[in-house]
């Protein structure tokens, strides 16, 4: 805060909420944000385990069948080749994109609001990429095969993959995708195993915690390379969140079929990734804020924060869409015109108004500050716009293919149980990850809270000698 | 020094503060009155200052990343190119043979289409400079090293908590004990001198 | 108790030594079941279960003969076609020519076998009723002859029993019957006009004087001869040659689509379906020799007027469709003969009452009588005699040239529903101690007023010959196990009396007994084979076999070339005596049916039902309604609205008290008032396939009004049926898909829709170079307006390239895998559905030249040949579907489980062993028959001591080209620019599908032509 702010004291309801709230100390800090760690998780905690687990459980079910007899256990047919295999993918990785985004952008950018929900948004990141990373490898007819044969690995066959493909593409922009968030997740976790090896009172703890800090010792010299590895890793991890969206969308922007072939994709992909990965930070930070008892580092400040981010790209979203109508529309070709007025008026209708609805109009509740601060109203809003992405992805595929050029081979999707059990088990992988991810890693980068709070308090003193 | 002579034990002098400034105070007394590289700070968040009070160099991760982001990015396009848009006969035998690429007919398409190598080029470039700036921290940080005399000290573990640590070593017995008032006058808290190398 | 190893060949020839004593083995491994009546467990699952069940049940049944099928030659001498060693050369197919029999007449064919197994069935082009070309009856067969399910086992009672035995049996009865010359002995068999019959019949007279031979089907031709009866008074074979004709009215009659020559049909209708003689065309209809060419007076193309019911594929074709009940065509019939008969008017005026000021028949008469010698009308058989006469007098009346009239060919020109009403009379009357039942299920296939089953009851001895045990062997007190075509010695003669002779392809897989084998006995010749037996028949056969010095060299040469030399069928020019019709007709009152009129149909798939177990068939979508696995009862839109009945809805349908259950479709272009059902269906018998797939339209029929003519009521239940589609939708969207022109628009080359989608398209990439050392640029030209819809072109495909069948629930989730499909797009006529045109477009892979496909495989599975040829490498790809997702014509076919997973034993053998079995998870599509491409390609390389030369075209011949029997599809390389498909493409109405994606297909479309009476426009 400027000095002149001190003077004329801005209104309260104006005035900047505090990232830290109450006076903390370093150790307030560490014990506060380790208490979770070090607690007995609790009955709740078994619970929610018991029920992710079961659906994790499903998942597996499903999957080994679905090696067993062939993807024909899936709804997807002809002309629907690819259905809810392909939109859960993409569905996951887009909500995988908030994770990189805060860490690495608003890391660039030295968003101080950033530090507390980084560690967080990077776990849910890593665990949607696991379970993105799940359907393409499944997808495919003969997943055994696809393994391998879609990476350059000199073979018998003598041949190559072919990297005119999009789906190469993905290969690798996936697979980057979760290695660097890895590394990126797991550079910023070393100070704090550090810190969970040193604060923790039993051995086995601390010969665990201290064998994953790799001999953390918080030395200058270890610091002073640890930010530059930290800071060159949010340089990469930028344009890398852009472009991996961006090669998801170019599946379907480079392939001729109408309400794929559209140049819009790549931006409004990214806009939407971002869109519904906030929106699953929110909707996954509501309750552990409340459960863990982080609100004082998790402030409302932070919430606030975030559903205007979920505004502006629901608008940028929007707008996607507004630019792909009417690019159709101007186009006059009738096969991408018939695609709107299949998408509004066909047997998938629904699906279409439906996802309107939920990213085009429901987030516009955060104009006001007042549904902001309405905790149920943001969980709500947040939940709705995931359904609202999953709902898009499945316009662009399954409406899209059902009824391409040739009305001759026009048809009807309808998924089967294991479509069904597949995405549920997936969320099922997903909770259990993320359940154990709370139990035993602290959720909030600890030592960039002390780092955030000792800055506030150089901020202050200054302010005060400024007098 | 000569291998002939036995190597002298290292002394690890450590003292710890509660705050940041006067740690940072220390460290500069220190300097004026002559330990360089000997020098090190311990704390639980990067300290703003600490490098410019230990006048550290330049870090090289940023150099390291440019080389594997260069090495990477070319791979990858090499790789595409070659699978894709070559074709050396000469290239034959059992394994030889399988590294072979070639042309084929893809939908008419131009066999080097360079745009669309532009993607994989761009992911390796980025996988690699990743790796390049996890792994170049690590190996100059001199990490893993699960143990480290520091660790001696029960109270370092505090450094990871809330204290401010310094450390400064020296081989010379007579000094330690200077160091040790020298830490103390400076207001350093639980005092305490670890040995390197005394027993073996 | 013995244990059974169905492996073992020998166990099948023992069958009666292991039923001698009390234990049969219990369902060790299902096997009593597969012997047993009580078979098909959960055969009746077929409809609704996974195709996969059945394959397992055909695998179970199956496995009993995998092991001995597999090479078992005929022992007899046969001879190849080509001249090629008789010993099998592995990898070498080798071709023989046989004949099979439809509804009595022949059609040539020619059987491709490798190593011993037939796989391929083609019509014979030195036959003329087939002439190179077959349908799907004939492509079926190759499905047919391994179908698991036929009968194995001579039975008594249900019990396993043999041959050895069943034959005993006989003699003890011939001593028996000596007394009364075997007057109490009754053959009833279905028609046949085969020489070999004939003989066989005289040789069991001889033993039997008195022993009477009777002949039954259920879609008997006895109309045609009644109606010459009544026209010229004498039973007379009609013909026609629609190579002459300009104007054809066809009073539901499907004659592109059924009858004895069916083929021969589609080919001349199909020469004249085009504005001009097109140079192609020639080399296109296979065999079509130029000697038909001949000048004809005036307009080429020609127009035809269609008056039917239901959509056929011939009312498919019609420049002019009137939709009216089957009932209606004898008035229709009348008005014409009112118009254009002599002084007939006066006989006919109540008949012709109804369409005395009718536009429609006023212009459609005007053209017939103007085009005189070469308009023709033709009848269909479900019409009555009268309808025949009519027609036939009106032809007489026009100088028709395009009918003529010579000598029934059939044994017995009566073989309707009559036949069954006196032997159910005598069977009654005890005059019946032995029905020797060889027409096929007459239980199944009676209509249901006659209670033929309960007549079975009464005769002491019954003996059944057929393929399967079904609803007629349970009655029957013997089972004899029929050889299928492919497995029997025998003859036919075809429609215009060429004989063709029919040598088996491989000893009867399930030891089926052959036709003359069973006569055979009767005639007391029980221990010889049917080869002495048919050779005996032709030794008496004289002037051509001398000429060809003696017996045995004339047999070879007859052997080889399928056919004895042709005897030009004899023509009558009979006398019209329109006083005999007008005394008939004058007293017939046209009462209207009030309500719903039901119309039975002929199956285009299982026929009558005998080919029911066929489950190529039962896949194959109808061509009209695209349904498969059933049948469905069709009403107009207009009708479905009226009644607010939906498609797929089920309905109670009852005919006089008998009901059964019926899922509806809404078929644009139907009659009014009427609902359309085809036979065929709802079979209880023990073939598993065809088991309880649709419902059973027999139960409804009677004698009175066997196709149509009786009221029909239909009550909601409710319940309604996913049924099979395989095309959902039947709109075009405005889309220039499948273009039409009028004759008029060709003529003065005004074609803006086909220009639109014609000519270059820009691309900012280089041109891809023709590496072809050869230059060969494969490319396909499909002339819309040939094609009839029949689905010829489906089967043949399915059979060269081991295309596998999914099941109806399959078919449901849009999972078949025909690489071929035939779109059927119904046009609105001024926004109403009423009276739609049908538009048909073969679609199998274009052949893109820059495929969309190709591009997006990640792993290079699918990527183009030098030669332009879209290449699927089934063993590298894996599945991603990319390709099909972006294929804009959706040709591109999944294998999404393990279609053949179960296929085993005999079905393995049906295999062609030049194309891959697909396994799960691999994409697939046509690949221009590239393995006749290459087997061209070796052929010719090989020439010239190993020079080689370059194929020339029509060498390579596509399975879907050769058995196209209108020519419609043409096949070569386009670097050849005098090949017939360069000409194709160069032609006005050569257009490329979807020609805006710069896809550039290799195979193009030419744009369908209508030729409209412009008095009826």
């Amino acid at each position: 805060m400027s000095a002149a702010a001190a003077h004329t004291p801005v209104p309260e309801h104006l005035r900047e909420a505090p990232l830290i709230e109450g006076p903390q100390s370093d150790r307030t800090l560490t014990d506060s944000i380790l208490h979770p760690v070090w607690r007995d998780p609790g009955r709740g905690w078994w619970m929610a385990l018991a029920v992710t687990s079961t659906f994790l459980g499903i998942l597996v079910l499903c999957i080994a069948y679905l090696l067993l007899t062939g993807v024909g256990v899936w709804g997807n047919n002809s002309p629907v080749f690819w259905a809810f295999d392909i939109i859960n993918f993409v569905w996951w990785v887009g909500i995988g994109h908030a994770g990189t985004l805060i860490s690495a952008i608003l890391l660039l950018f030295q968003q101080g609001w950033r530090t507390s929900i980084n560690r967080f948004a990077e776990a849910m990141t890593l665990f949607a990429v696991i379970c993105a990373a799940i359907y393409p490898g499944l997808h495919t007819g003969r997943p055994w095969f696809a393994a391998y044969w879609l990476v350059p690995i000199p073979n018998t066959m003598d041949i190559w993959p072919n990297f005119k493909s999009p789906l190469v593409w993905d290969v690798f922009a996936i697979s980057t995708y979760f290695t660097v968030s890895l590394l990126f997740w797991y550079v910023g976790l070393i100070p704090d195993l550090a810190t969970l090896r040193d604060a923790s009172v039993s051995r086995t703890r601390r010969l665990v915690y201290g064998f994953f800090s790799l001999g953390w010792r918080g030395s200058a010299r270890h610091w002073y390379n640890w930010k530059w590895a930290y800071l060159l890793l949010a340089g990469i991890s930028t344009p890398l969140v852009l472009s991996v969206h961006t090669i998801v969308s170019f599946d379907f922007a480079t392939s001729i079929i109408p309400g794929w072939h559209t140049t819009i994709f790549p931006p409004y992909f990214v806009a939407g990734a971002v869109f519904s990965g906030f929106a699953m930070v929110l909707s996954l930070l509501i309750p552990a804020r409340h459960f863990m008892g982080l609100k004082h580092v998790l402030t409302m400040r932070h919430i606030d924060n975030m559903c205007k981010i979920i505004l502006v790209t629901g608008w940028m979203v929007t707008f996607g869409y507004i630019c792909e109508y009417f690019a159709d529309w101007y186009s006059g070709s009738i096969y991408e015109v018939g695609q709107i007025l299949v998408r509004m008026l066909g047997p998938y209708a629904w699906s279409f108004w439906l996802l309107v609805f939920c990213n085009c109009i429901v987030a516009n509740l955060f104009w006001f500050r007042s549904m902001r601060r309405n905790l149920w109203v943001v969980w709500i809003v947040a939940a709705l716009v995931n359904v609202g992405m999953w709902l898009e992805r499945f316009v662009i595929i399954v409406v899209s293919l059902h009824r391409d050029f040739m009305p001759a081979s026009w048809g009807m999707y309808y998924p089967t149980i294991i479509d069904i059990g597949m995405i549920t088990g997936t969320m099922g992988l997903f909770g259990t990850a993320f359940l154990v991810f709370l139990k035993f890693v602290p959720a909030v980068a600890l030592a960039e809270v002390k780092e955030l709070r000792y800055e506030t308090e150089l901020q202050l003193q200054h302010a005060e000698e400024a007098h | 020094m000569s291998a002939s002579k036995p190597k002298p034990p290292t002394h690890w002098i450590l003292g710890s503060f509660k705050r940041a400034d006067k740690c940072l105070a220390a460290i500069r007394a220190l300097r004026v009155s002559g330990e360089k590289e000997n020098l090190d700070i311990y704390s639980a968040y990067p300290l703003h200052g600490a490098e410019a009070a230990l006048g550290l160099k330049r870090s090289k991760v940023p150099l390291i990343v440019l080389c594997c982001a260069i090495f990477g990015a070319f791979n990858g396009y090499t790789v595409q190119t070659w699978a894709n848009a070559t074709s050396v006969s000469s290239l034959s035998g059992e394994w030889l043979g399988s590294l072979r690429g070639y042309i084929l007919d893809v939908g008419g398409r131009t066999a080097h289409a360079w745009p669309l190598n532009i993607p994989i080029t761009f992911e390796l470039g980025v996988l690699i400079s990743a790796f390049g700036a996890v792994l170049g921290m690590l190996i100059i940080n001199g990490l893993p090293r699960l143990h480290h005399p520091v660790f001696e000290v029960e109270a370092f573990r505090s450094a990871q908590i809330d204290r401010y640590w310094i450390s400064v070593t020296t081989k010379d017995d007579l000094k330690r004990e200077q160091l040790r008032e020298q830490l103390a006058q400076l207001g350093a808290e639980d005092i305490s001198t670890v040995e390197e190398g005394a027993d073996e | 108790m013995p244990q059974i190893d169905p492996t073992k060949p020998r166990f099948w020839r023992s069958v009666e030594d292991f039923t001698s004593g009390a234990d049969r083995p219990k369902a060790a491994h299902g096997y009593p079941e597969l012997v047993g009546r009580e078979f098909p467990v959960g055969a009746t699952e077929i409809d609704g279960a996974t195709r996969r069940d059945f394959l397992k049940l055909v695998g179970l049944t199956a496995a009993g003969t995998m092991a001995a099928g597999c090479m078992r030659n005929p022992p007899e001498r046969i001879l190849p076609y080509v001249r090629q060693p008789a010993d099998i050369r592995p990898g070498i197919p080798l071709h023989y020519a046989t004949s099979t029999s439809l509804g009595g007449y022949g059609i040539g064919l020619l059987v491709t076998s490798r190593e011993g197994r037939p796989i391929k069935v083609e019509g014979n082009p030195d036959h003329p009723a087939s002439f190179g070309a077959s349908g799907t009856f004939e492509q079926a067969l190759a499905y047919g002859v391994y179908d698991p399910q036929r009968g194995k086992h001579v039975k008594r009672k249900g019990e396993l029993s043999g041959w050895k035995s069943f034959k005993a049996d006989v003699i003890s009865r011939l001593e028996a019957a000596k007394a009364d010359n075997g007057k109490k002995i009754l053959f009833l068999d279905g028609p046949t006009a085969s020489p070999f019959d004939g003989w066989l019949r005289k040789q069991v007279g001889k033993t039997l004087p008195e022993a009477k031979f009777v002949t039954f089907t259920s879609v008997d031709r006895d109309a045609v001869f009644d109606g010459t009866e009544l026209a010229f008074g004498q039973r007379l074979e009609t013909r026609f040659d629609f190579d002459k004709a300009r104007v054809v009215l066809a009073l539901d009659d499907d004659f592109l689509e059924s009858g004895p020559d069916r083929l021969v049909h589609a080919r001349d209708f199909a020469r004249h379906r085009v504005p001009a003689p097109d140079g192609a065309e020639g080399a296109a209809s296979l065999g079509g020799d130029d000697a038909k060419t001949r000048p004809s007076a005036g307009e080429w193309m020609n127009r035809l007027y269609v008056a039917e019911c239901a959509y056929s594929v011939t009312g498919g074709q019609a420049d002019h469709r009137l939709r009216v009940r089957g009932s209606d065509i004898i008035c229709l019939a009348a008005a014409l003969y009112a118009r254009l008969v002599p002084d007939g008017a006066a006989d006919v005026a109540a008949l012709a009452a109804p369409y005395k000021d009718s536009k429609w028949v006023a212009a459609v008469a005007k053209d017939l009588s103007s085009r005189g010698a070469q308009a023709v009308v033709t009848v269909g058989t479900r019409q009555p005699a009268e309808v025949h006469a009519l027609a036939a007098a009106i032809n007489a009346t026009l100088k028709s040239e395009v009918v003529e009239y010579g000598r029934p060919l059939l044994l017995d020109t009566k073989s309707g529903s009559s036949t069954l009403k006196d032997i159910v009379a005598q069977a009654n009357a005890g005059q019946i101690d032995t029905l020797v039942i060889t027409a096929w299920n007459p239980v199944y296939a009676a209509p249901s007023d006659i209670a033929f089953a309960d007549a079975l009851t009464k005769i002491p001895n019954v003996v059944y010959y057929g393929q399967f045990e079904d609803e007629t062997s349970v009655h029957a007190h013997w089972f004899i196990p029929a050889a299928h075509d492919l497995e029997s010695w025998g003859d036919s003669t075809s429609i215009d009396g060429t004989v063709a002779i029919q040598q088996p392809l491989i000893a009867p897989l399930f030891d089926g007994v052959q036709r003359g084998e069973l006569f055979g006995a009767f005639a007391g010749m029980p221990d010889s084979t049917a080869h002495e037996l048919l050779r005996e028949a032709h030794s008496q056969t004289s002037a051509d076999m001398t000429a060809n010095g003696g017996f045995e060299p004339w047999w070879e040469r007859v052997l080889q070339k399928g056919v004895l030399s042709p005897t030009p069928p004899d023509t009558i020019t009979p006398t019209l005596q329109t006083a005999k019709i007008g005394e008939r007709l004058r007293p017939f009152k046209f009462e209207r049916i009030e309500g719903i009129e039901i119309n039975y149909v002929v199956d285009n798939k299982v026929h009558d039902g005998r080919y029911g177990d066929n489950a190529w068939l039962q896949e194959l979508p109808e061509p009209l309604t695209k349904v498969v696995w059933g049948n469905v009862g069709m009403i107009s839109p207009a009708m479905a609205e009226k009644n607010g009945l939906a498609a797929e809805e089920i309905v109670k349908l009852t005919v006089d008290g008998r009901t059964i259950e019926v899922p509806l479709f809404v078929l644009p272009g139907h009659a009014e008032d009427s609902i359309s059902l085809a036979i065929g269906y709802g079979r209880t018998g023990g073939e598993a396939i065809a088991r309880g797939v649709g419902s059973n339209a027999n139960a409804l029929r009677t004698t009175s009004a066997p196709w149509f003519g009786s009221r029909a009521t239909l009550a909601k239940t409710g319940k309604s049926d996913r049924l099979g589609i395989t095309q959902e939708h039947w709109a075009m969207e405005g889309r220039p898909i499948a273009l039409t022109a009028e004759l008029a628009d060709v003529k003065r080359k005004h074609l803006p829709m086909v220009e639109e989608q014609n000519g270059p398209q820009p691309s900012m990439m280089d041109e891809w170079p023709n590496t072809s050392p050869e230059g060969y640029r494969w490319a396909m030209a499909i002339d819309m307006a040939k094609c009839t819809g029949c689905n010829a072109c489906i089967l043949a495909c399915e059979s060269e390239n081991n295309i596998l069948i999914v099941g109806k629930d399959q078919v449901r989730r849009g999972r078949e895998m025909h690489w071929l499909r035939v779109d059927r797009y119904f046009e609105e006529v001024d926004g109403s559905l009423a009276d739609a045109k049908v538009v048909v477009q073969p679609m199998a892979c274009v052949q893109c030249e820059k495929a969309p496909c190709e591009y997006v495989c990640p792993v290079n599975a699918t990527v183009h040949s030098d030669e332009g040829l879209n290449d699927m490498v089934y063993n590298r790809c894996v599945g991603t579907r990319y390709c099909a997702n972006n294929c804009p014509y959706k040709v591109r076919r999944f294998n999404y489980l393990n279609w053949h997973n179960s296929l085993q034993g005999t079905y393995e053998m049906k295999m062609n062993p030049d194309v891959t079995v697909r396994a799960r998870g691999v994409m697939e599509k046509c690949t221009y028959c590239v393995q006749r491409i290459e087997q061209a390609r070796i052929a010719t390389r090989t020439e010239n001591h190993g020079v080689g030369r370059v194929i020339r075209d029509g060498e390579v011949v596509t399975a879907c080209q050769q058995s196209c029997a209108s020519g419609a599809i043409s096949f070569g390389s386009l670097h050849d620019p005098k090949s017939e498909v360069s000409k194709k493409h160069a032609d006005e109405r050569a257009y490329a599908v979807l020609w805006e994606l710069n896809t550039r297909p290799r195979t193009r479309h030419l744009a369908k032509v209508r030729n409209p009476n412009p008095e009826l426009a």
